[in-house]
């Protein structure tokens, strides 16, 4: 997969695309707004890390040139400043996400991955967490290449969280998705799915864990 | 001490001299008229005439003293009103300057002459104070960006290389490095801008944020993170980053002094308070006042590597800066409960939805 960073600081784009090359993309620099159109023009990216603070022009008109193009990649925004105002007008403008430097490798690592996986993006059928993997076309989940016999409504919940890997979803978000598939939903229906998955889960010795914050709702993490 | 019944606004001064002065040259020329009158009256009384003499008098000239006088105090008010009605729409202007809002100027145009320098004059400071808020603000925010760009280079370059014992430390000291910067920016923006605390919060929803953002990471040592929402949503008035702020550190503070394994409970109460429970050693009495002192630790941590006592004393900041305040107390269990409490929202506009 191909990535584009965009950033004027010469170590840092040299970090940031290591890092990336790490977990196995293909990554290519650039460090002007202008050299980011061409680029972009030119190879069809799979999803770009910008620098808000770029010598040619504010990162954030880039941002909102290109979200008015159709076919624009996912893009994370990487930037030093942290007020209120800046985080909306970085959203607002049509960044998918956002972090604040000093950012860590595997945070971007991670995020790059999370734009991926969105519905429609290149990672986005093959969902993979640890030794699992959720097939979102055939709607079957394997652990180590043996399927693993989970509900719909346990795949659902799965998908979700692995979608967010690393990151909490809020129960009410997944009570949401679980209510679209039509089913009668009690106040215990996603706690008692969740409780079903981990327990297969674990039977089925994935390397990955849900964990629940109560009051909040859950996460899916990733084993060393 | 101010003078009791002295008139002090200007209407009250303006009328009560012209009535004083009017009163004078009414006692005065009816006195003088009553003189001259009697004295016409004694000639003319022979003639039978006095009777008819006072009847036209008082027909001709007598009743316009009276309504003279009136008249005279009823322009004068009217004047008055008029010409200071522009000074309340200047009060009302005046009054919604805050912090957060610097950037209103007051109205000169209707104003009078003679009040038009004392409101430009403070219109003018005015510009001077935003100018220097101002410079702050874009300090901090340079100062932010100049010192992040080599902390994020040091920290991706350690992370890129294969991890050693040595190189894990080194990992650890530039996370501390991190964590010092992003506080000290924190305590630079709480002293060098007044904060705008005029926003309506939802404070079970910034604290469901707040732990929402943070327990992968306290799951990371070992801790995990749970809320307690109360039974509906809490509005106070505030600023809803700096509250973010506020429970963060709190949040982070319990997880560095909670042992593997236990839990850290956040929780919002309708009283507009949050707290933060955890089940580390507690907070001994003696030290209750001064942990929330700038650079303050602990004896035990003092040598430690660990934190470098700002993240308390940034709550204590917004706390104040909201008009509330931040407690510790002990729980049952023996670990620390630290309490901010700020006021709620004076009046509930509508009811908003929460998530959970």
């Amino acid at each position: 997969m191909r990535l584009l960073v965009i950033e004027d600081e010469r170590r840092i784009a040299e970090l940031v695309a290591e890092g990336l090359r790490q977990a196995s993309f293909v990554v290519d620099t650039v460090a002007t707004v202008a050299d980011a159109q061409a680029a972009l023009e030119l190879t069809s990216y799979d999803a770009a890390v910008l620098d808000l603070g770029l010598p040619d022009g504010d990162g954030l008109r880039l941002l909102t040139a290109l979200r008015r193009k159709p076919d624009t990649p996912p893009i994370l925004v990487l930037t030093a400043r942290d007020t209120v105002e800046d985080r909306v007008a970085g959203l607002d403008a049509g960044a998918d996400d956002y972090l604040i430097k000093p950012f860590a490798m595997v945070e971007v690592v991670a995020r790059v991955k999370a734009l991926l996986r969105r519905p429609g993006g290149p990672l986005g059928v093959r969902l993979e967490a640890g030794n699992l993997v959720l097939d979102t076309v055939g709607r079957d989940v394997e652990v180590d290449g043996q399927v693993v016999p989970l509900a719909r409504q346990e795949i659902a919940i799965l998908e979700h969280l692995i979608r967010r890997l690393g990151r909490v979803v809020p129960k009410a978000v997944l009570e949401e998705k679980l209510y679209g598939m039509g089913d009668e939903l009690g106040s215990n229906a996603i706690p008692v799915h969740v409780h079903h998955l981990r327990r297969k889960l674990i039977e089925a010795k994935a390397v990955c864990a849900i964990h629940t914050v109560r009051g909040v709702g859950y996460f899916l993490e990733e084993q060393a | 001490m101010k003078r009791a019944s002295w008139p002090r606004s200007l209407e009250g001064r303006l009328l009560l001299r012209l009535g004083v002065l009017l009163g004078v040259t009414l006692i005065g020329g009816l006195a003088s008229g009553i003189g001259a009158a009697l004295h016409a009256a004694k000639t003319l009384a022979d003639d039978g005439m006095a009777d008819k003499f006072v009847a036209e008098f008082m027909g001709d000239v007598g009743w316009m003293f009276p309504v003279l006088t009136l008249a005279v105090l009823v322009i004068a008010a009217w004047t008055l009103r008029a010409s200071l009605k522009p000074l309340r729409a200047v009060s009302t202007q005046a009054a919604a300057i805050t912090p957060g809002a610097i950037a209103v100027r007051l109205p000169i145009e209707d104003l009078p002459l003679e009040l038009q320098p004392v409101v430009m004059a403070v219109n003018e400071a005015l510009d001077r104070l935003a100018k220097g808020f101002e410079t702050q603000r874009q300090f901090t925010a340079d100062a932010a960006h100049e010192l992040r760009t080599p902390l994020a280079i040091l920290t991706a370059g350690l992370e890129n290389l294969p991890t050693t014992g040595e190189i894990e430390r080194l990992r650890l000291d530039a996370e501390r490095m991190n964590r010092l910067v992003a506080q000290l920016l924190g305590v630079a923006r709480l002293d060098g801008q007044p904060l705008d605390v005029s926003q309506t919060v939802d404070l079970g929803e910034v604290a469901a944020r707040v732990v929402e953002r943070f327990a992968p990471l306290a799951a990371k040592t070992g801790c995990s993170l749970a809320f307690e929402p109360a039974a509906s949503p809490v509005l106070v008035t505030g600023n809803t980053d700096a509250l973010g702020d506020a429970i963060r550190n709190l949040v982070e503070n319990a997880i560095a002094h909670s042992p593997p394994g236990q839990e850290v409970t956040v929780g919002v109460d309708t009283a507009g308070a949050v707290w933060v429970v955890d089940q580390g050693p507690g907070v001994p009495l003696e030290d209750r006042d001064r942990i929330f002192e700038r650079f303050w630790r602990s004896r035990e941590r003092r040598g430690s590597s660990a934190g470098a006592g700002l993240g308390l004393s940034i709550v204590a900041e917004i706390a104040r800066a909201h008009g509330g305040t931040i407690a510790v107390m002990d729980t049952p269990q023996g670990g620390a409960r630290f309490v901010l409490d700020v006021p709620l929202a004076p009046s509930v506009v509508g009811s908003r939805d929460t998530d959970l």
